[in-house]
């Protein structure tokens, strides 16, 4: 075994990345600087005007400013609401379909038809049913972004070997125990699969709900900030979500390899 | 009034297909006294799956009862553990060994004694320092043996083997036969052993059962006359091992098609 090796490859890796990253930033800031367009500032600008709206009240005021709870606290709250009802349901649902058969044939069509429905196409039926509040974005969101939670886990707990369970049954070990401690870890790797899919559906379901009638968030201040023609704004607000996105993206990163330790290394040693 | 450990009487098992009916089991009897150590051998489509889905309590029968220690048996019975052929699908990835071993007696039986139970059985199939290993870092055989020590730690009165040992090599083989036969004198525990060499049932039993093809009876209860502790070359020199491996053969051979009718398997 040669980790260091590895491990110098892995940061070689790390700096190529971002090496190419900064060079992209490098080539924009020199565009767009050379540029007259006002619809295009150049990105040292686009930060500075991120960190002056959201980041400027210093230690002592706690960094972010009062915008910040205007903008993107809002935003926050809706997505983690969202999600957190979208793979609740779809974890429990994906799991009793998985296990009951009778559940399955008779609510998978159903599922099929529904989740072909894209989700902002509900928004103006959500607005009218639920109004124009936050349960209406939360509603939406939770409804687009359950079905790859709910298909993930769905098809890896039908991929649980029957072995498994039936250890588990032979040693006489409770239902609750046997759906805990064997079916869901069997599945989890499937389930974080879907987790992810659905986040970055979430983001951009919550996007689409605060385009429309919408008074806080991100997608309302990108609107507002485009719809008065202040382009330096609206470039800080698409900063802000695609930090959402790679932030979202490096928790659940996280939180995966935690959890799915063991599946990561078995697969490696697989090969 | 005496019972034997298990008691089997005409247990009989159809499945209901498209197809029709089919009848799998039909009319098992046989008993397991305490201390035995007893094989089931039989050609390949015999019911040997479905019987063992039966004694482990996983399906419950069309017809027939199970006994184990005198009670009939309704669902997974106490005092009961099974190790499977595929210890793939048995040993549980994300648990190390230790907490693979473990796992049965989670919830029933206090944590210092639940590690005692663990060291005292990995160690007694020779892997003592493998507790803090995942179960697919260890070779095939080492496997089987975890799930061995797994099925130990529940301190079962009787031990249900499926085909163990049929997916390691030949020199794994012989040694987990060994070290089969050893830790079921240090645990004293019953076994029914189910495979189709019938050189490995004839070396490990005390007596030899043999199943007919689906629709599946008893075709004959073979005692096997050799003393422990057996050895893989003077055991199966020895002509009474000799004799008895070619009784055993050909009431296989008898029980396939057009072979012994069952009638005879009556006892």
């Amino acid at each position: 075994m040669n980790t260091s090796v590895n491990g110098n490859e892995r940061i070689f890796r790390i700096a190529v990345g971002w090496g190419a990253a900064a060079l992209l930033l490098f080539a924009w800031q020199l565009a767009t600087s050379r540029s007259e367009s006002l619809f295009f500032p150049t990105p040292l600008e686009i930060f500075a005007d991120v960190r002056e709206r959201w980041f400027s009240d210093g230690l002592s005021g706690g960094i972010v400013t009062d915008a910040f709870f205007v903008d993107i606290t809002p935003s926050l709250g809706r997505l983690l609401m969202g999600l957190a009802i979208a793979w609740s349901i779809g974890i429990t649902l994906g799991v009793l379909l998985g296990r009951v058969p009778v559940v399955a044939h008779t609510v998978e069509p159903i599922l099929h038809f529904m989740r072909a429905l894209p989700g902002p196409v509900l928004l103006p039926l959500a607005l009218v049913l639920v109004g124009t509040g936050t349960t209406m974005r939360v509603s939406l969101i939770a409804f687009g972004a359950v079905w790859p939670v709910l298909f993930n886990t769905y098809s890896a707990v039908r991929r649980v070997p029957e072995g498994y369970v039936e250890t588990a049954r032979v040693a006489r070990v409770s239902r609750v125990r046997v759906l805990f401690q064997v079916i869901l870890p069997a599945a989890s790797s499937g389930i974080f699969a879907g987790i992810r899919v659905s986040t970055s559906l979430g983001i951009i379901l919550l996007i689409a709900s605060e385009l429309v009638a919408a008074s806080d968030g991100i997608g309302f201040g990108l609107t507002q900030a485009q719809r008065s023609f202040q382009f330096l704004p609206m470039w800080s607000f698409i900063v802000a979500l695609s930090l959402l996105g790679y932030l979202s993206n490096l928790v659940l990163t996280g939180v995966e390899s935690g959890v799915l330790r063991w599946h990561r290394l078995q697969m490696s040693v697989q090969d | 009034m005496s019972h034997a450990l298990l008691e089997v009487e005409d247990l009989r098992h159809t499945y209901r297909t498209r197809q029709g009916d089919q009848t799998v089991l039909d009319g098992v009897n046989f008993e397991v006294r305490r201390g035995e150590f007893a094989s089931i051998v039989g050609p390949s489509g015999c019911g040997k799956t479905t019987l063992l889905r039966t004694l482990s309590g996983l399906l419950r029968p069309t017809h027939g009862t199970i006994s184990l220690s005198g009670e009939v048996i309704t669902g997974v019975p106490q005092g009961l553990a099974m190790v499977f052929q595929d210890y793939r699908a048995s040993l549980f990835p994300w648990r190390r060994v230790g907490a693979n071993v473990e796992f049965p007696l989670l919830g029933r039986v206090a944590k210092a004694e639940r590690r005692a139970r663990t060291a005292e059985s990995l160690a007694a199939v020779g892997l003592a320092d493998a507790a803090d290993k995942y179960p697919w870092q260890l070779s095939g055989g080492m496997q089987q043996r975890v799930a061995i020590a797994r099925a130990l730690a529940m301190r079962p009165e009787l031990l249900l083997m499926d085909e163990p040992f049929a997916s390691v090599d030949a020199q794994t083989r012989s040694d987990l036969e060994d070290l089969l036969l050893r830790v079921r004198e240090q645990f004293d525990v019953t076994i029914l052993f189910v495979t189709h060499d019938v050189d490995e049932s004839v070396y490990l039993s005390t007596r030899v059962l043999s199943l007919s093809k689906a629709p599946t009876v008893m075709t004959a209860d073979v005692p096997v006359p050799l003393t422990f502790p057996r050895d893989q070359i003077t055991t199966r020199e020895n002509p009474s091992f000799v004799e008895t491996r070619s009784e055993v053969a050909r009431l296989i051979r008898q029980a396939s098609p057009g072979g012994l009718s069952t009638a005879e398997s009556t006892h």
